[in-house]
């Protein structure tokens, strides 16, 4: 195998492949890449996978002879990092692969590329297509509400229905849940339920840009294929059912706080400084007269903030949340106000864009931590 | 931090031997030893077990012939009937103030600033003769404005025959005198690595300790070490209950008596460990989220040795019983090998929070918010009535071959109807 690739090139199509590497694992043959070169098309085929999420991304470059290695993907990257921005050339010279640019000569071991597991075959025949922006934003607007608790494997994914007139994806750990839907017509008669690991999903996030306009999808049984400019990405289905989420949302929260988002996050974000740092409690006094946010730590003391710039309807409410929750829900609010729909103290709470779109719609809902 | 605040510590003397004493009148002015699990070594001393020259520590069978010699009695530790004398105490100090925090089995903080208009020393009188009064058992109660001098005084208390067993250093014109002639390795947070540190800097007494340069002692202590010099020079930084930070774990595991073969020996202990660590876990109204089941071989025996430990998270955090004995069996299953002799089975709880900051699920209820606190709450209450284990799962077995050796133990006079002591007239 020979070929050789600008600097630059080179990185930009692998900066994220590096993600799904798995860090620790029983099986060292995850630990690289698998680099495929075609001399006939001067393609390029680099590979990672961690069993789970599978991601391939093809390349131009000037291969002068075809083969396959598997290549340490930790020592790669940082030694491409390191190169200046000039050509580089490789070359596998039996177990070695040889790096050469301007005047640094690498020699990197290479492993045994026949132990790296097989790779899906890319299959675009019946694929769906969706639009790439708008499938970014419903990743965006509902990764931040996953969980990390592995005893719920449900919650570790995003729900993912696609029908033909709407597509929705919902988020939850049981403290909070994320839901964003799309208006959209996509040529299928089938109804698509499945729950996808978020590690493949944020992949794509990092991906999609204003190149590409189209993501294509391919739904089998227990993998999904997503097909998006060079990049291909396979990643399991986690099997279970999604709980009905609905159930949780309420639906007569009377008490409304209109306030800017951004004036409200900044207060929050200045207020949680003195917040408990076991339970990132901020406790919240809204009355029609003024919204008071306060925090307070034994240990350290406490803080308070006041706003009189929001309107509120309802009964007075003092209210706690958990600060880190509650910001990562602002941060995904995309109008200038938020709206916050509030019952009882011990009751979620509702957070939605105060300007409406026709493109899109999205909803929140946050547990409050208890007050005592 | 907080000035002008009064502190009383009320302390048992000798309280394990103290126990054994109220329900044997025969062993007054006995000396008397206290063993400790599977009658090892002497864990507790009475003052006349302390002046034969005896250290806490002692092997037992080191002082064979002491033990004939002085007519020394030496007992297994009977921690249910300490448990229950130790509450006894802990209810009378109730009726003397409401902000009281329980420190140990045998030590309180009594927070008496709404009494400063009465005389103190009369106030301290009063507590320890009621406690003596109604249980039998000695204490000594010491007074001062922070923690820490409560705690000297109560040293002197104890120390000065003179002062009959109480000492309020609030009142003490000559404070400086006192802290001079007590080591500081006898302060309340100087352990014996910064005993040395402070000997070898020159700050020998508690009086050179409370004038140390506060720069010098937050370097060299840390701001834990500043907090105390700053309560020795009478200035409180440690309210009630704040220094004792929430348990980030909880461990139950004793050595067996005799070595375990059996799996379902291991399960029944380990069932028994478990309901006891789950039991403190409610008492400080906490939950957990982990729990860790380990078990080992003898490794002072020459004979095959295996050890291992395995952890699980629960869905939810739980204080619920039943959650952590299902999850510690599983792991136990898994970490268990036949053929061997083992020692010891134990479990730690992690991952733990005050059950106040558990956040509610929307999926599931928690385990405030269902039956399991419920029954949780009636087991406890029960128990706590009419004697410990009194209701508990059958999962600990019956035969219990397991159980730690002691071989000298007494009655549980105050908590079981068959141990009651009967008085012949």
């Amino acid at each position: 195998m020979k070929f050789s690739i600008a600097k630059s090139d080179l990185q930009s199509n692998i900066q994220y492949l590096y993600n799904i590497v798995p860090s620790k694992n029983t099986m060292p043959i995850l630990t690289n890449y698998l680099i495929e070169a075609d001399e006939q098309n001067n393609l390029l085929k680099f590979t990672a996978t961690d069993l789970e999420i599978t991601v391939v991304v093809e390349f131009q470059a000037h291969v002068t002879e075809g083969g396959k290695a598997a290549v340490l993907a930790r020592n790669l990257n940082e030694i491409i990092s390191s190169l200046p921005e000039a050509n580089i050339q490789f070359l596998i010279q039996e177990d070695t692969l040889k790096i050469h640019c301007e005047r640094s000569d690498f020699n990197l071991l290479c492993a045994e590329s026949s132990q790296f597991p097989l790779i899906p075959q890319k299959d675009l025949s019946n694929v769906i297509d969706l639009d790439a922006q708008m499938f970014k934003k419903m990743i965006e607007n509902t990764h931040f509400a996953v969980s990390s608790e592995i005893n719920r494997p449900i919650f570790t994914g995003i729900y993912w229905k696609i029908s033909a007139d709407e597509q929705l994806m919902v988020a939850t750990d049981g403290k909070k849940i994320a839901e964003f839907k799309i208006i959209n017509h996509i040529p299928t008669t089938e109804l698509v339920e499945q729950i996808i690991p978020t590690k493949g999903l944020l992949f794509l996030d990092k991906v999609i840009n204003e190149d590409n306009k189209t993501v294509s999808v391919l739904i089998e049984s227990n993998r999904v294929m997503f097909a998006y400019g060079n990049y291909t990405v396979f990643t399991h289905i986690i099997e279970g059912k999604f709980p009905d989420y609905s159930k949780a949302i309420p639906a007569n929260n009377n008490n409304v706080l209109v306030i800017n988002k951004n004036s409200l996050r900044d207060a929050v974000k200045r207020v949680s400084l003195l917040a408990s740092e076991d339970t990132f409690k901020v406790k919240f006094d809204i009355s029609e007269e003024a919204l008071l946010i306060n925090s307070a730590n034994r240990e350290e003391g406490e803080a308070n903030e006041r706003i009189e710039d929001c309107i509120y309807t309802g009964e007075p409410l003092v209210i706690a949340f958990n600060y880190r929750y509650f910001t990562s829900i602002l941060a995904v609010i995309e109008s200038e106000e938020v709206e916050i729909r509030m019952g009882k103290a011990n009751e979620p709470a509702l957070f939605f864009n105060k300007e409406k779109s026709d493109k899109f719609t999205a909803r929140f809902l946050l547990m409050p931590l208890r007050l005592s | 931090m907080k000035k002008s605040e009064i502190f009383a510590l009320v302390d048992c003397n000798n309280f394990y031997a103290a126990c054994e004493r109220v329900f044997n009148p025969e062993l007054r002015d006995k000396p008397i030893g206290i063993l400790s699990n599977n009658d090892g070594i002497i864990v507790a001393l009475s003052e006349e077990l302390k002046q034969l020259g005896i250290k806490r520590g002692t092997p037992v069978f080191e002082i064979r012939k002491q033990i004939a010699r002085h007519d020394i009695r030496i007992f297994s530790s009977n921690y249910t009937l300490y448990g229950d004398m130790s509450a006894r105490v802990m209810k009378i100090l109730t009726f003397f103030t409401p902000d009281l925090e329980i420190y140990s089995i045998d030590e309180a903080f009594l927070h008496l600033n709404g009494l400063r208009h009465l005389d103190l020393t009369a106030y301290g009188y009063k507590i320890r003769n009621s406690i003596r009064k109604w249980t039998g058992l000695p204490v000594s109660v010491g007074i001062g404005p922070t923690k820490t001098l409560a705690k000297i005084a109560n040293r002197v208390a104890k120390k000065n025959g003179k002062l009959d067993g109480v000492f309020d250093i609030t009142v003490r014109p000559d404070r400086d005198r006192i802290l001079a002639g007590i080591d500081v390795k006898h302060v309340w947070g100087v352990g014996p690595q910064y005993a040395n540190l402070l000997h070898r800097n020159g700050f020998h007494n508690v009086l050179q300790l409370a004038e140390a340069p506060q720069k010098w002692i937050k370097k060299k202590m840390t701001l834990v070490g500043l907090r105390t010099v700053l309560e020795l020079r009478g200035i409180s930084c440690i309210d009630l209950e704040q220094d004792i930070d929430p348990k980030k774990e909880i461990v139950s595991s004793k050595s067996f008596g005799i070595p375990v073969l059996s799996l379902q020996d291991l399960r029944e202990a380990l069932n028994s460990y478990c309901i006891r660590a789950v039991e403190k876990l409610r008492e400080e109204k906490q939950v957990a989220s982990q729990i860790m089941v380990y078990l080992t071989t003898n490794r002072f025996k020459e004979e095959p040795q295996y050890a291992n430990f395995a952890s699980c998270r629960l869905p939810l955090p739980s204080a619920y019983t039943p959650d952590f004995l299902r999850a510690a069996q599983t792991i136990l299953s898994g970490i268990y090998r036949p053929g061997y002799k083992y020692k010891k089975v134990g479990v730690m709880l992690s991952d733990i929070t005050h059950q106040s900051n558990l956040p509610p699920d929307l999926f599931a209820p928690s385990y405030l918010d269902d039956r399991r606190k419920k029954i949780m709450d009636c087991l406890d209450s029960i128990n706590h009535r009419i004697g410990a284990n009194c209701i508990t799962y059958a999962g600990i077995g019956k035969a219990r071959n397991w159980q730690m050796k002691r071989e000298m133990l007494t009655p549980r006079y105050t908590t079981s109807w068959d141990d009651l002591p009967l008085v012949k007239a």
